[in-house]
């Protein structure tokens, strides 16, 4: 993020409030030597009461911990997230890459896509322009039958994505060129699955990064102990089983007269023979097990047990084998059985591993990994943990390979996937030029050859009118777009964001540059354009002849064999970083917002409180002829004395709670996933810092808080009335008479309210929950206002009307914003959130707020009642009558402070408070119960590596599998579900909604009917199981969750669906659709209306699929999740085959080990990218950082609480000094120390337990509210549970600390000796 | 005797500074008598009244309070003793701003143990006796100086003590008032026979009691005529 100048923000923020701090201590320095006695008369007041200065320090400490706090957690996430990313990246800027990604996508789609036999046979063996290869009839069958297998031979005869070695060296040249490039290297990247079979770990998802020494000696790479390590010294492994594998073939075939084979048959012929051999002769080899010999690790350290280099696979072939049980993972062991007859082994390689690898994996130097090249295990041996494993190696593991290597094993010899380019500078040094760079790396990946073609092609006289024309007519749409367009920033994130994001911000300038280019015959300007993937874009849609669009398209698509990966550039990433770090230093700054609103309460306080004291000083002062404004110096001049010191302690101290917060975090998140995986991790390291911009920043920013707030109330104070400051008398006592102008503002003010209020609840258009009670407020605030004028008409007293005025507005409050009109208006929250949208939102600010201020005016000006109740319930005990009497008589008489001190006080404990049932219901309302899991404990998900093995039925691998891996047979039901996106809309209907649905298997079906039970069933179904049974058993039904019916809950178990007649089914949220029934749709008696659905793969064209609706879920969650879940089989009848699960989940017999059942699971199935979780494991994990992260920013928002407890400090010492000589009175009048400082231990617990009092309701009604809005699965009926114990603690700190804070001013004030202080003046 | 003090010493010490506001001061008082303590300003009457009511601690010497040691009496007691036994009337009123006038007056009875209702009808009564009957529920700051005397004078009395200490009690108040404040404390004197001492520099408040001690420089130079009560009323 920049600024306009190209100066980082926080450094122009940092500068502009430091400029700010100086100017005003500058301008305070000068007014000092002007007024020199203003200045002293504040300065010198500071060292007369040592203990409350020191009080007031602290106090204002408090905004400039929360900021510098807020601040350095920032800098920390940031530093840390671009640590890890340059650790990584070492000196990569940029890479560019064939759409590698792109590709992959395709393949998945078409490996399952519908006509996959004959797709498949023709990929296999029908490559262009050949006749079928001798073993093409048995690809395409084995294809049909297994469309991953289809993928695979895909990827071997024609090999991945990529560009030639002659091309990428050309690109070299012309980049080691430019003079910002330092360092061009070639790489492959390509995803993969490992498992560290030393320690048994495996991840479904990883990948290699293969480069040669050109990447060691232009970029670096060093191990992680610093040692630098070269790619030369890794030893190559199996290379090409397949080339070596078809060579053997070959000659087989040669020496049998088969003719030529190509790598496909190879793997259909080895196919074939893999079924011939497990069918035939019924002789059934029950495992078939290949085993060779590798070299023994020369790095040594591989663990006892491991055999040096031996591989051993085994797989069990079951009697039922037939070709639909055949994929390559059940080809490896064929391969290396016939590759060991040939007198071939699969030799290991050795690999560096990154250091996330290391982590996830537990691997060290030493250990044995198979990286899988589809689902085929190869072996190598980790020689090293490096950092510098490139970009990916920030998400996911990577293992470092000899680039030949991998061009043999990935079938790309002489071809490279990615080139990495490094900028001149170091690692961090290089990233100024990224923008520059990225540029200029558009242009020079162009292949120049097609750039000579399209410019010929664009420069022929008949083509030129139809650019031309073409880009008027653009020039034209963008102009009344809007002109904005081309004041796009030049540089920086937001640029690139936008550049990438809408290529036609940079459209316009770009044509332009190619129309001038093809004028001036500047083949370097249209080059420019052409580096344009909008110029591009915008290209293809040029109407050129349309027997030359064929040719144009192909130059267009050829002319950018590859692209630059702005996404992964390290500028992209460490900018990335930035962001995130604005973000979470964003998110405390509002979590400790109440804690600063309460800090500056609180120096609005103190300086109330400075004033109050000084008031026949000042009025002394002011009667000798000292200005206003000279009081305002004296006030300031101290102020910020106090302010300079304490911002800087605030700083400190922030610096410290930082550090500790950052240890906490990081801890957070090593223990929750140290909780799953059983061992230490060290998912994301947080390293401490902190940028000398934060500390700035927080300092001065503190400083202008206190600053500001000083000002104001030093603007109050000089507002005095003379003659009753110098008697000290109360401002009332000074006779008020008001102008004929002043009395006619005070009724105008009245009536403003009510204006506003009315104004308001037009402008927001009359059905707004939150703003109409915002309305009723400001209403309120005018009646009462008005009420009071019209008193102050008659005999009444002063005192009875403000009582009077503050009462009813505080009552009008509380029941406005108390009682809970949604919910009384049959309104859910939630639903009143959906309807009501953002504004219900701001009702969690306006709700505790004029909940608290409602409750504080109602105590504080009914306070009397309350000391007479209290006078006579503990009047019996003689000392404590008149010690209450004036424990409440004195806040009282100070309604302005005290509030304040209760407004502090209520709003830390409100937001501390929903933060506790916040918390709790986190923790005991989402519990891993049956409704969540349906009895199941493992889920199992695919990844983008799962389509070269897909699986479509667990169960079946399961029982293929128990032999060779017994603890399988624990598991004793497996549910698949499906979730896709489908077309949706009722028959007849003209339009479709796109909804997400769970497609359901019948394993998942029969836990799901013993779990979720449904609360209305269509006709013909006489119980649940009828209706789960059909959902099972057939592809034509529907089962839907209750919000899919806009059905509200009404008498008698009676729900009526589509209550104002217009009968409607409500989908996610997102559309509402009609049902076919014509009457309106009622529930009555748990029996269901007919009612369908259709649903459609895209919306457009083919076959349409009905349902009928047969049952409503009682409850609303659901291990599937979907609102709309249909039998797995009508997906597969909609899309004409098989459909995979993408989640399979298991239960596992009781008394075995869950944990030991999903490794094996993951062991068993890792070739088909399948990654298995615990679920109560996951679930406590997630719940483990919830409560946490909720925890942290809980304890981050009692710092406030810190606010409120030093506050009353202040308040008790001053009162002290206050009431020195009255104090002498009580003792001349009969009170015991103890009963003087028991009288102050009152008054401050008076305030201090209103304030919790009133801040714990307030927390409660609102975290209520919150948890109701935010946790789907809450009935009106569910009893929100409330953390007593935890609110006690809070309670009790609170107000144990508070306590502490007033024993020693209270015990001075019980010392006061009264003779002293009746003489006390 | 009501008040017998002999030898009292008083040293204030402010850093290197001492001042001896009282040197071996004698000072007796009869029971029902009004006593006007007179001298410039500085010679220690303030200081001799609040040696003697106990509010402050001697130095040297011996006082006693209706025959009882103030001396031996720890703070605790002397507090118990001043609440039951003796009233203050200040020059600058020292009423509590937050309290009312009834609970301004009552509260000496809730410290004496009283229960509330019985003490705010006796506070009212006092109220009512000092002519501030319809005065009761106002703050001190909505009252003037002579009624927020009157307040303090119902205060001090309110419990019916044996002695009522008054340190310039008309000091704040202007002539009329102060005759009339007088006129009040010396009709409740007469009417309750209750013990006034009375600290002032007005030679006309003076001249109103039963007898008039002089000090001067921390010393009594004129122990005064003894003039039975009943005479001065």
């Amino acid at each position: 993020m920049n600024a306009p100048q190209g100066m980082p923000l926080n450094v122009t923020i940092a500068l502009g409030v430091l400029v700010a701090v100086v100017a005003i201590l500058v301008f305070l320095f000068l007014a000092g030597l002007r007024q020199p006695v203003m200045a002293k008369l504040g300065l010198r007041s500071i060292p007369r009461r040592p203990t409350q200065s020191i009080l007031i320090v602290f106090g204002l400490t408090l905004s400039t911990i929360i900021i510098v706090s807020a601040l350095t957690i920032g800098d920390t996430l940031n530093y840390s997230i671009r640590w890890h990313a340059i650790k990584s990246y070492g000196t990569i800027d940029e890479i560019i890459a064939p759409p590698l990604l792109a590709t992959f996508a395709q393949l998945a789609g078409a490996g399952e896509g519908a006509p996959a036999g004959q797709e498949a046979g023709a990929l296999a063996g029908q490559k262009a322009g050949e006749p079928p290869g001798a073993a093409g009839a048995l690809a395409a069958q084995l294809a049909e039958e297994n469309a991953g297998l289809a993928n695979v031979l895909q990827l071997l005869d024609q090999g991945l994505p990529g560009i030639d070695y002659a091309a990428y060296e050309q690109l070299r040249d012309r980049v080691q060129e430019e003079p910002l490039a330092d360092g061009v290297a070639p790489s492959i990247v390509f995803p993969t699955i490992i498992r560290n079979t030393t320690t048994g770990q495996g991840e479904p998802f990883g990948f290699i990064m293969a480069v040669d020494d050109e990447y060691t000696r232009s970029f670096g790479l060093h191990a992680v102990d610093g040692q630098a390590v070269t790619m030369e010294r890794l030893r190559p492994g199996v290379g090409n089983i397949f080339v070596l594998a078809g060579r053997v073939f070959a000659w087989a075939g040669s020496e049998l007269g088969l003719g030529s084979l190509d790598t496909s048959d190879v793997m259909t012929a080895i196919a074939g023979a893999g079924a011939a051999l497990s069918t035939a002769g019924g002789e059934v080899q029950p495992v078939v097990t290949a085993t060779t010999s590798g070299a023994p690790a020369e790095t040594g350290g591989a663990p006892a047990g491991v055999g040096a280099g031996q591989i051993t696979s085994t797989v069990p072939v079951s009697g039922g084998f037939s070709l639909a049980d055949l994929n390559l993972g059940t080809l490896t062991g064929d391969i290396d059985r016939v590759l060991g007859q040939a007198g071939l082994q699969l030799r290991e390689g050795e690999v560096y591993l990154s250091r996330l690898g290391a982590e996830r994996l537990s691997a060290r130097a030493g250990d044995r990994l198979e990286i899988f090249l589809g689902p085929l295990p190869l072996p190598f041996r980790v020689v090293g943990i490096v950092d510098e494993a490139g970009p990916l190696a920030t998400l996911a593991p990577v293992v470092m390979m000899r680039l030949d290597e991998a061009q043999q094993l990935l079938f790309m010899q002489g071809r490279i996937n990615n080139v990495l380019v490094s900028n001149v500078g170091d690692a961090t040094g290089g990233l100024q030029h990224s923008a520059a760079m990225t540029e200029r790396l558009r242009v020079l990946a162009l292949d120049e050859e097609v750039v000579a073609q399209i410019t010929g092609y664009l420069a022929k006289p008949e083509v030129r009118p139809i650019l031309a024309d073409a880009i008027a007519k653009q020039a034209a749409s963008a102009g009344v777009a809007g002109s904005t367009q081309r004041d796009v920033p030049a540089g920086g994130l937001a640029a690139a964001l936008l550049g990438s994001l809408f290529p036609e911000y940079r459209l316009p300038q770009r044509l332009a540059g190619l129309q001038a280019g093809l004028d001036e015959g500047d083949r370097g300007r249209v080059r420019d354009a052409l580096a344009d993937a909008g110029v591009r874009g915008w290209l293809a849609e040029l109407p050129v002849p349309e027997a030359e669009r064929t040719s144009w398209q192909g130059w267009l698509d050829a002319v950018s064999p590859m692209e630059v990966l702005e996404v992964l550039n390290k500028a992209t990433v460490v900018s990335a970083s930035d962001v995130a770090g604005t973000v979470f230093s964003s998110i405390f700054t509002i979590f400790g917002i109440f804690s600063i609103l309460a800090g500056v309460l609180l120096i609005f306080l103190i300086f109330v409180m400075l004033a109050a004291e000084r008031r026949s000083e000042l009025g002394v002062a002011r009667a000798i002829g000292v200005q206003r404004r000279h009081l305002v110096q004296t006030f300031v001049t101290e102020g910020m004395l106090y302010d300079v010191v304490a911002a800087a302690l605030g700083l400190a101290l922030g610096l410290l709670v930082s550090f500790g917060m950052v240890g906490f975090v990081g801890g957070l998140f090593n223990t929750a996933s140290g909780t799953v995986t059983g061992r230490p991790a060290n998912i994301f390291e947080f390293r401490f810092s902190v940028a000398t911009t934060s500390l700035v920043i927080g300092y001065c920013l503190g400083v202008l808080f206190t600053f500001l707030v000083v000002l104001i109330s030093s603007w109050r104070v000089s507002r005095l009335n003379i003659v009753t400051a110098i008697r000290d008398l109360p401002d009332e006592a000074q006779a008020r008479t008001l102008g004929s102008g002043k009395r006619v503002w005070r009724w105008t003010v009245g009536l403003l309210w009510l204006a506003g209020g009315a104004l308001l609840y037009v402008l927001s258009g009359r059905d707004d929950h939150t703003i109409a009670l915002l309305c009723v407020s400001l209403a309120l605030a005018g009646l009462t206002t008005l009420v009071a004028r019209g008193l102050e008409l008659t005999r009444v007293r002063q005192e009875r009307i403000t009582w009077a005025r503050y009462t009813l507005l505080g009552l009008g409050l509380i029941v406005t914003w108390g009682v809970p009109w949604s919910g009384l208006l049959g309104l859910p929250a939630g639903v009143a959130l959906l309807e009501t949208g953002p504004t219900y939102l701001l009702s969690f600010v306006l709700r505790p707020v004029f909940l608290i201020l409602g409750m504080i005016m109602t105590i504080i000006f009914n306070a009397d009642a309350i000391a007479w109740v209290a006078t006579r319930l503990f009047g019996g005990i003689g000392w404590l009558a008149p010690v209450l009497r004036t424990a409440v008589a004195y806040p009282l008489n100070t309604r302005f402070r005290t509030g304040m001190a209760m407004v502090m006080f209520a709003m830390i404990v409100c937001t501390v408070t929903v933060m506790a049932v916040v918390i709790e219901a986190t923790q005991s309302l989402i519990v891993l119960d049956e409704e969540q899991s349906a009895g199941f404990q493992i889920r199992t998900q695919t990844s983008l590596l799962s389509f070269f093995d897909p699986i479509t039925d667990l169960q079946a691998r399961i029982a293929d599998q128990r032999e060779a891996h017994p603890l399988l047979a624990q598991i004793t039901a497996v549910g698949g579900v499906s979730i896709r996106q489908y077309y949706v809309r009722t028959p007849g209907a003209s339009t479709w909604d796109q909804v997400p649905l769970a497609g359901l298997d019948a394993g998942y079906v029969g836990a799901a009917r013993e779990v979720y039970p449904l609360q209305a069933r269509a006709a013909g179904y006489a119980d649940d199981a009828a209706a789960w049974e059909a959902l099972a058993t057939r592809d034509d039904v529907a089962i839907v969750m209750p919000e899919m019916l806009d059905a509200r809950p009404s008498t008698a178990g009676r729900a009526v669906v589509g209550a104002t007649g217009t009968s409607s089914v409500t989908i996610e949220g997102a559309s509402t659709l009609p049902v076919a029934a014509s009457e309106p749709v009622v529930i009555e008696d748990g029996r269901l209306p007919e009612a369908y659905i259709e649903i459609h793969a895209s919306g457009a064209e083919g076959a349409t699929h009905r349902l009928q609706i047969i049952g409503v879920l009682a409850g609303t969650t659901t291990l599937a999740g979907m609102n709309l879940q249909v039998p797995l089989a009508a997906l597969q009848r909609l899309e004409g085959k098989a459909v995979a699960p993408q989640s399979f989940y298991l239960r596992v017999a009781p008394g075995a080990d869950v944990q030991e059942v999903s490794r094996e699971v993951e062991r068993t199935f890792l070739g088909s990218g399948l990654d298995a979780t615990v679920m109560a494991e996951s679930f406590a994990q997630g719940q483990a950082i919830t409560r946490g992260i909720l925890r942290l920013f809980q304890g981050f928002m009692a710092l406030g609480l810190l606010v409120g407890i030093a506050a009353l400090g202040v308040i008790a010492s001053r009162t002290v000094v206050e009431r020195r000589q009255q104090v002498g009175v009580l003792r001349a009048l009969g009170y015991h120390p103890g009963m003087v400082a028991l009288s102050f231990l009152l008054e401050s617990s008076f305030i201090a337990l209103t304030g919790i009092l009133i801040g714990v309701i307030a927390g409660l009604l609102l975290g209520d509210d919150m948890v109701r809005t935010f946790f789907a699965q809450l009935t009106p009926q569910t009893t929100v549970t409330i953390p007593w114990g935890q609110l006690s603690v809070i309670m009790l700190l609170a107000y144990g600390f508070s306590l502490l804070l007033t024993l020693i001013p209270s015990l001075q004030a019980s010392r006061i000796y009264p003779a002293e202080a009746l003489r006390y003046e | 005797m009501i008040i017998e003090a002999h030898g009292v010493h008083k040293t204030y010490r402010s850093g290197r500074l001492e001042v001896h506001a009282l040197r071996g001061v004698d000072f007796c008082v009869e029971p029902g008598e009004m006593v006007a303590v007179m001298g410039p300003s500085g010679c220690g009457k303030t200081t001799l009244l609040n040696c003697l009511s106990g509010l402050d601690e001697l130095d040297k010497g011996e006082v006693h309070i209706e025959g009882a040691d103030l001396r031996q009496m720890d703070d605790r007691r002397r507090t118990d003793y001043r609440c039951r036994h003796m009233g203050f009337i200040f020059q600058t009123f020292n009423l509590l701003p937050v309290l009312t006038a009834v609970e301004n007056v009552e509260l000496p009875l809730l410290v004496g143990g009283v229960r509330p209702a019985e003490a705010r009808r006796r506070s009212v009564a006092a109220l009512e006796r000092v002519g501030l009957g319809e005065r009761t529920h106002h703050r001190p700051a909505e009252l003037s100086g002579g009624q927020r005397q009157r307040v303090s004078i119902a205060r001090a009395l309110v419990n019916g003590p044996a002695i009522v200490w008054a340190d310039e009690p008309t000091g704040n108040l202007d002539s009329k008032t102060t005759a009339d404040v007088m006129s009040l404390i010396q009709q409740l004197n007469a009417d309750q026979k209750q013990t006034f001492v009375i600290v002032t520099h007005d030679a006309d408040i003076g001249a109103l009691c039963n007898r008039i001690v002089r000090m001067n420089d921390g010393e009594i130079i004129d122990q005064g005529r003894g003039q039975a009560p009943e005479e001065a009323a």
